[in-house]
C-alpha cells in the first residue's frame, strides 16, 4: 500500500495543517508517513506545495514527478502549477477560487481562470471543482478552506483511514474554541462532494 | 516509547532532550529555527536552560562555556550562521570540550531560503570536526543522541548537519516517554588548557589531527552507515544523507540492481564499509548533494588501496553540484550511468501561462510603508538603498524596488558606508530590521560614526524576528523562556553608538515619518531613523478599508505605489479585499480620498 498526495496553494492557506492532519490519520491506520514542504521566505503570499506520502515502506519525503495519486488544490492557478506531480489518470480536487497576485495587478503577468479550468479538465483523470471560499464562508470562517478540502477528500473511496480519523486529527490540531467551526467546514466539504 | 509525527527539526530537539541537554542556544535561520523553538518549549518542564542569543557566534560561545563547565550543550543555526560562528568554532576544535557539545547546522541546497548553497560538511573538514548527515527525521533524532556521546568521547564539538528535506520533512518518529533529568554538571575547573596561546595550539594541533583518525574508527561501527549488497551486481552506489532515499526509490522505479552503501557519517568517512563495497564491484557512483565530500574521500581510499574501481559522481559531471537532488534527478543520473534509455517523460506541451507569484510583504506590513516613505523622501536623489536579511529583503520586488543591495546579515550599513567613500555626494540609505541590528548591525553603525560616513540608517523595528517565525530579541523584554528583566532600547543604543541624529517614528504615520526621513537625508553625517510598528502577524487587526467607488478615479496610484496584496483591480475597478489589515496607508496616499475606513 502506498499513497502520494500533493497539496498546492498560497502561503497562509493552511496547507501545512492539512498535510499534518493527513499524515496523522494515516499513522492512526498503522502506516508509515512522510510530509514535506518548504517553510520560510516562500510562505509570504508565495506558492506553497506540500507532499504527503503514506505506505508500508517509504524512503524520501518528496513525491517524484507524475507519481501523485491525488492533487488537492487550494488555489486555481497553483493547482495548474502543481499538475506535473499528478500521475496520468490521477484525481484532482481543487478550489476554483482565486488569489490574484500583485504581479497581475501591476500588469507584469496574467491570470486566466477560464484557461486554467479548461486545462485541468483536459489533463486530469478525474476532477472536482469546489468553491472553497464560499463553503468556508458558510462554515463561518474563510480560514477553514483547508479543512473544507480535507472533508471533500475524505469522501474518496479506498483511503487507508476513515473520514472520522481524518476529522479527529484536524480537531486535535486546532484550539478548542475553533473545533466546532472546523467540524462544520469538514462536513460541508463532504457534502459538496456529494453534489459535485 | 511512543510514536509521534515530528518534523526533522523537532526530532533533533527530542533527541537532545533524551540525551540530557543542559544548555541550548541559537540564532534563528531557515531551515534550522524549529530545533531550538522546540527545545525552548520543553526547557522549563525538563529543567534545562535555553536562550535565543543575539547571533550565532554568541550562541556558540555560550554553548562552549557551558560545555567547559561540564554541561551537555546544543547550539543551532543555519549554514550561513556558521560563517558568523566560524571564529569560535575554528579555535574550539583545538581547545576541545568537556560536556558534549553539538552544533546543529542546517544546510539549504536549492537554495530555498538562503544566500548560499554552502556545504557544512566541507566546513567540518576545514575545522577538523566530525559531521553527521541524517537521511530522515527519525535518524536525525538518533544522531542527536549519538552526537553528544561522540563529542564527549572525542572531546570535540560534533556537527549534526541536516538539510531542508530532513529539517522540514515530517515522519512517524519513536520517542522516549520518560526522560530522566540530567545530572548536575561538574563545573568549570581552572586549567591552562582552556587558554589558547600559540604554544598550546602547537601542542594541540597534532592531537586534533589524531582525533580525525579516532573519529574515523568510531564511525566504522556507527549504526548510520549501512551496506546493502546486491550479489552479482558489478555496480555500487554510495549515497550520503537524504540522497540515500532518492537512490533507493530511483532504483525501485527503474528496476536497476546495485549494491548500496548508505553513509550517515561523511566526515571523516569510515574506510571499512567503503572498502568492502569497492572490493566487490568494478564501478561506483557517489550520490550526494552539494560538494563531492564523500566522493573525494572514496577516490582517496581507492587510490591508497590500489583498487581498480572507476569512481563516478560530480567530477565526471554525472551528479549535479548545484541545487537540490530529488528522485527525478537521481533517476536520470542512474539511467545515464547505467546507459539505460532515459525515461524522463518528455515535458508536456506548455499549459496556459501562469501568473508570477513571488513571496511579497504581507497586506499591512509596516515595512511597505517605510519603503514608500523613503521612496518619496529620496525622490530625484538617485539614492542607493542598501538592504539586509529579513522579510524586508522583499522590498526589492516591484513596485517598491527599494532594495539595491543585499549581501549578508548586518551588511546594509557597512555596504552603504563603502559606497559613500566612493560617492560621497550621493545619498546612501541602509535598511535593516531590529533583530538584524542586534545581530551584526551595531559594529557597522559604530564604524559609520567613528569614521564619519554620511549615510542614513533605517531600522525597521517590527518588534520581532519575523521572517524566521517571530523569535524574540533583546529589544522586546522577552527571552526564549519568558519575560526578560531588561530591554535594550534601540534609539538609546544608536545614541550610545555616537549617532547625533536619531528619530523614532511610526511608519503608518506617513506625515511625521516622511518628515523624519527628509530630515535624516538632509543631515550631514550618520543619521538613524527607527520605524517602529509591530509586525501585522502579531498585532490583531482593528479595522479595515474599502474603496468608495463613487469617488475613486481609477488612477491606480494605490496599486502601483504600494503593491499591497489586499488591493486588486478586477476588470479595472479597484477593490480592497478581505485580507486588508487596516493599516490605512493606501487611504493616506489616495489623491481622490476615495479609500475609507469601514465603520
Amino acid at each position: 500500500m502506498k499513497l502520494d498526495i500533493v497539496i498546492s496553494g498560497v502561503g497562509g492557506q493552511g496547507s501545512v495543517l492539512a498535510s499534518r492532519a493527513l499524515a496523522l490519520a494515516a499513522m492512526g491506520g498503522g502506516l508509515a508517513v512522510r510530509t514535506s514542504e518548504v517553510i520560510g521566505m516562500a510562505q509570504r503570499e508565495g506558492p506553497v506545495t506540500s507532499h504527503v506520502r503514506m505506505g508500508d515502506e517509504l524512503f524520501g519525503a518528496i513525491i517524484p514527478d507524475r507519481e501523485a495519486d491525488f492533487l488537492l488544490g487550494f488555489e486555481l492557478a497553483e493547482t495548474v502549477r502543481a499538475l506535473d506531480k499528478l500521475k496520468p489518470g490521477g484525481t484532482i480536487i481543487t478550489s476554483y477560487s482565486t488569489i490574484i497576485p500583485v504581479s497581475v495587478q501591476l500588469g507584469i503577468s496574467k491570470y486566466d481562470p477560464q484557461a486554467y479550468k479548461e486545462y485541468l479538465e483536459e489533463k486530469a483523470g478525474r476532477i472536482v471543482f469546489l468553491d472553497m471560499a464560499e463553503i468556508s464562508g458558510r462554515a463561518g470562517n474563510p480560514k477553514t478552506g483547508n479543512v473544507v478540502m480535507l472533508g471533500a477528500f475524505s469522501t474518496v473511496p479506498g483511503l487507508p483511514f476513515k473520514p472520522e480519523q481524518l476529522l479527529d486529527s484536524v480537531l486535535n490540531s486546532v484550539p478548542d474554541k475553533l473545533k466546532d467551526i472546523n467540524r462544520r467546514a469538514f462536513e460541508l466539504g463532504r457534502q459538496a462532494m456529494e453534489v459535485a | 516509547m511512543s510514536v509521534k509525527l515530528l518534523m526533522g527539526n523537532e526530532a533533533i530537539a527530542y533527541g537532545a532532550v533524551e540525551a540530557g541537554v543542559q544548555v541550548a542556544a541559537a540564532y534563528p535561520g531557515t531551515p534550522s529555527s524549529e530545533v531550538f523553538a522546540t527545545l525552548a518549549q520543553m526547557a522549563r518542564e525538563k529543567g534545562f536552560y535555553a536562550e535565543w542569543s543575539v547571533n550565532e557566534k554568541v550562541a556558540l560561545e555560550v554553548a562552549a562555556g557551558a560545555s567547559y563547565a561540564g554541561a551537555r550543550a546544543m547550539v543551532t543555526m543555519k549554514q550561513v550562521g556558521l560563517n558568523v560562528a566560524s571564529d569560535p568554532l575554528m579555535s574550539l576544535a583545538y581547545i576541545g570540550v568537556k560536556g558534549g557539545l553539538v552544533l546543529v547546522v542546517a544546510d539549504d541546497p536549492g537554495p530555498h531560503s538562503s544566500q548560499t548553497e554552502q556545504d557544512t560538511r566541507k566546513f567540518g573538514q576545514f575545522a577538523k570536526l566530525p559531521v553527521l548527515d541524517p537521511a530522515t527525521p527519525a535518524e536525525a533524532r538518533e544522531m542527536a543522541k549519538y552526537a553528544f556521546e561522540l563529542s564527549e568521547k572525542l572531546l570535540l564539538p560534533v556537527i549534526l548537519r541536516p538539510t531542508t528535506r530532513t529539517c522540514h520533512a515530517c515522519q512517524d518518529v519513536e520517542v522516549m516517554d520518560d526522560v530522566q533529568p540530567p545530572e548536575q554538571p561538574s563545573g568549570f575547573e581552572k586549567d591552562p588548557k582552556w587558554v589558547i596561546l600559540p604554544s598550546l595550539t602547537a601542542r594541540k594541533h597534532p592531537w586534533l589531527n589524531r582525533q580525525q583518525e579516532t573519529a574515523r574508527k568510531e564511525f566504522e561501527e556507527a549504526p548510520f552507515n549501512r551496506l546493502i549488497l546486491d550479489e552479482g551486481s558489478q555496480v555500487g552506489i554510495i549515497a550520503s544523507g537524504v540522497s540515500y532515499n532518492y537512490v533507493r526509490e530511483a532504483l525501485e522505479m527503474t528496476g536497476l540492481k546495485a549494491s548500496v552503501l548508505k553513509v550517515g557519517t561523511p566526515c571523516p568517512l569510515p574506510s571499512g564499509p567503503v572498502l568492502e563495497l569497492l572490493r566487490g564491484v568494478k564501478n561506483v557512483l557517489v550520490v550526494e548533494e552539494q560538494e563531492p565530500v564523500v566522493e573525494d574521500q572514496v577516490i582517496a581510499l581507492c587510490w591508497h588501496n590500489g583498487l581498480d574501481v572507476k569512481i563516478s559522481g560530480k567530477h565526471d559531471r554525472l551528479v549535479p553540484r548545484e541545487g537540490e537532488l530529488n528522485v527525478d534527478r537521481v533517476k536520470a543520473v542512474l539511467e545515464k550511468y547505467c546507459r539505460l534509455p532515459e525515461t524522463a517523460l518528455t515535458k508536456p506541451a506548455p499549459g496556459p501561462e501562469l501568473p508570477l507569484r513571488t513571496p511579497i510583504l504581507c497586506a499591512g506590513c509596516p515595512h511597505r510603508a517605510s519603503f514608500y516613505i523613503f521612496n518619496q523622501a529620496a525622490k530625484g536623489m538617485n539614492a542607493v538603498f542598501t538592504g539586509d536579511i529579513g522579510c524586508y529583503t522583499l522590498g526589492a520586488i516591484p513596485p517598491l524596488n527599494a532594495v539595491d543591495t543585499c549581501l549578508c546579515m548586518g551588511a546594509s550599513i557597512t555596504i552603504a558606508t563603502g559606497i559613500n567613500r566612493v560617492e560621497p555626494d550621493r545619498k546612501q540609505v541602509a535598511f535593516l530590521g531590529d533583530s538584524t541590528f542586534f545581530h551584526t548591525g551595531i559594529p557597522g553603525l559604530i564604524n559609520a560614526v567613528y569614521n564619519r560616513a554620511d549615510i542614513t540608517v533605517v531600522i525597521l523595528d517590527n518588534r520581532t524576528t519575523a521572517m524566521t517565525g517571530h523569535q524574540p530579541h533583546p529589544g522586546l523584554g522577552r527571552t526564549a523562556l519568558g519575560p526578560a528583566e531588561t530591554t535594550v532600547d534601540i534609539a538609546r543604543m544608536a545614541e550610545a553608538c555616537g549617532v547625533q541624529f536619531v528619530r523614532q517614528v511610526d511608519p503608518y504615520d506617513l506625515e511625521a515619518a516622511g518628515e523624519a526621513a527628509g530630515e535624516a537625508l538632509r543631515y550631514p553625517g550618520p543619521s538613524v531613523v527607527i520605524m517602529k510598528r509591530e509586525c501585522i502577524a502579531l498585532a490583531r487587526s482593528k479595522t479595515r478599508y474599502a474603496v468608495n467607488s463613487d469617488s475613486c478615479v481609477q488612477c491606480g496610484i494605490c496599486v502601483e505605489e504600494l503593491g499591497c496584496p489586499a488591493i486588486t483591480r478586477p476588470g479595472g475597478i479597484t477593490e480592497i479585499n478581505d485580507n486588508c489589515y487596516g493599516c490605512g496607508v493606501c487611504a493616506r496616499i489616495c489623491p481622490a480620498r476615495a479609500i475609507e475606513e469601514v465603520k
